[in-house]
């Protein structure tokens, strides 16, 4: 059996998928701007939504063609959303949230691709937007209701005993929205790509292996077709919870309601 | 974790994600006007083509009804002609009658005088003849004959 | 004679694509709401308290008060993590009308699905 024996250090490990390799170093006044694989797949990303939006719409006729139809479904779904979320205020937002959810939908869905990069799996890119929301949030409330927008953290009806200890708690609790926004995208996308990867890892070493061990690596690969359907499934709901609380948190911010 | 090595992998990635978003935003902003219009064109020619329809199906009821209601008055009309022609003739077919009855009865009562007549010229004369067998009676017997108006008295005492 | 059974059917028909241009609220999209919260929840109380802990944490560094900024400000993410679940929880109770769980299909168990964070 010794003839078998490889060095299969050539076989990526699972967070290796994670890794950004700059493709075009750039660097601006000391800083490290490179253009890298996750430069690439946001580009892609942003390609690949005009494409889909420019020939869906191209013709934009009485009577919708399937992928016209796609188009208006999703764009239909973002408006329920906002509507039901903020209300009439709400529609100048749509084309933030519409572009928001159909960024991270494609960016999780295309990090499914094989060989993909996926750009929502770095906890820097969904900080990020969970970051620019969440200021958002505080300049339009500001902008709207002036300094009667920081009745926010001081809840209509609370003793005034209390207040000391509320508004530490309604502070520490608007903080933690832009972590539970970003680290639960940033999580699933992680979670999801590392298991895969190593149960791919299972069936390649199995196979390798031989002999009965090829048969066993049936396993992993049965369970790796169930994952994959799985993180369809968690990519899709995953773009539409981050829209969806992006639109309550805006709700807040727009329309000043505890 | 290569996610975590913040300082190395942070910034290129969020510069590079707000030039992708921002322009991404932009083009959406530009586009999605497109996608609204259509889709209140299209609700607007539904809910129109759905109100003509309506309408149309609501003339069609009214329509129906007038049909209807037309209809129930000629059978109306026609019920009426046909019971006024029926009391005409029930009234015509009893005129008739009775001038048949009152013609009837009048040529009964003419019979029975008629009758009653001859009844009582048929007495008269068989008063005469029992007069005249009695005067024959009476000569035969007593070989004598009594004047006519005798026998004719004991005739009628006779008979009374 | 009127045919009054054809005029009903197109009623009907009339009605059904009323109801299909102006659709109220999907069942299904209904379902997909709530499964989606669900996996939210979870980690609401978890950044409640880490949000606490380190506002704690640069109160001590600021104040020189350590442990008790740390001690009091998990305590109060804890409450504050709490408060964001509740709030969660009731946002969906609220929009979960009676007449919405009706109308929800009888769907199997999928709780397989979701992650919790």
């Amino acid at each position: 059996m010794t003839t078998t024996k490889k060095d299969y250090s050539d076989v990526a490990g699972p967070l290796e998928q994670f890794e950004i390799k700059p493709l075009y170093p750039i660097e601006i006044g000391g800083y490290d701007l490179s253009f890298t694989n996750a430069s690439a797949w946001m580009i892609g990303i942003l390609v690949a939504i005009w494409a889909f939006m420019f020939f869906g719409m191209r013709k934009a006729e009485l009577v919708p063609g399937r992928w016209q139809s796609a188009v208006e479904g999703l764009h239909e779904f973002v408006v329920g959303m906002v509507d039901e979320n903020i209300g009439p205020n709400g529609r100048a937002y749509v084309p933030f949230i519409f572009s928001l959810f159909i960024f991270i939908l494609v960016a999780n869905m295309a990090g499914l691709l094989p060989y993909a990069f996926t750009v929502t799996s770095h906890i820097a890119v969904t900080f990020a937007f969970a970051a620019f929301i969440f200021l958002m949030c505080i300049l339009i409330g500001l902008a709207r209701h002036g300094l009667a927008w920081f009745g926010f953290f001081m809840p209509p009806g609370t003793p005034w005993y209390l207040m000391p200890l509320i508004i530490p708690i309604e502070i520490i609790s608007f903080l933690a929205r832009p972590i539970t926004l970003s680290v639960r995208l940033f999580a699933n996308m992680t979670a999801g790509h590392i298991l895969l990867k190593i149960f791919a890892g299972f069936v390649i070493s199995l196979g390798l292996a031989g002999g009965i061990w090829a048969a066993v690596g049936i396993l992993p690969f049965a369970m790796n077709v169930a994952l994959y359907a799985l993180e369809l499934i968690v990519a899709v709901v995953q773009a539409y919870v981050f829209a969806l609380l992006t639109t309550v948190y805006l709700n807040d911010s727009i329309n000043l309601e505890h | 974790m290569p996610q975590f090595d913040i300082a190395r992998v942070a910034l290129p990635q969020i510069v590079w994600l707000l030039i992708s978003f921002g322009i991404l935003f932009l083009l959406m902003r530009s586009m999605l006007p497109k996608v609204v219009g259509v889709a209140e064109r299209r609700s607007g020619t539904i809910g129109g083509d759905l109100d003509a329809a309506d309408k149309a199906r609501l003339d069609a009821e009214a329509r129906r009804e007038a049909y209807e209601t037309s209809i129930a008055k000629t059978r109306a009309e026609a019920q009426d002609v046909i019971n006024d022609a029926k009391a005409d003739a029930a009234r015509e077919n009893e005129a008739k009658m009775k001038a048949a009855d009152a013609a009837a009865s009048e040529k009964m009562t003419a019979a029975e005088a008629e009758l009653r007549a001859a009844k009582d010229s048929a007495l008269q004369k068989l008063e005469a003849i029992a007069a005249d067998a009695t005067q024959d009676i009476v000569e035969r017997l007593t070989g004598n004959r009594p004047p006519e108006t005798e026998a004719a008295t004991a005739v009628a005492a006779a008979r009374g | 004679m009127t045919d009054s059974r054809s005029s009903e059917s197109l009623e009907a028909r009339l009605a059904a694509a009323k109801a299909r241009a102006n659709p109220e609220a999907d069942p299904r999209s209904v379902a997909g709401n709530a499964f989606a919260q669900g996996t939210r929840l979870a980690l609401e109380l978890v950044a409640g308290i880490l949000v606490g802990a380190a506002l704690g944490y640069f109160l001590d560094r600021w104040l020189g008060s350590s442990p008790f900024g740390m001690i009091g400000g998990f305590l109060l993410g804890l409450v504050a993590g709490f408060m964001n679940l509740m709030r969660a929880v009731n946002r969906e109770a609220a929009k979960v009308t009676d007449a919405e769980l009706a109308a929800l299909p009888r769907v199997e168990d999928d709780d397989d699905e979701e992650r919790l964070f």
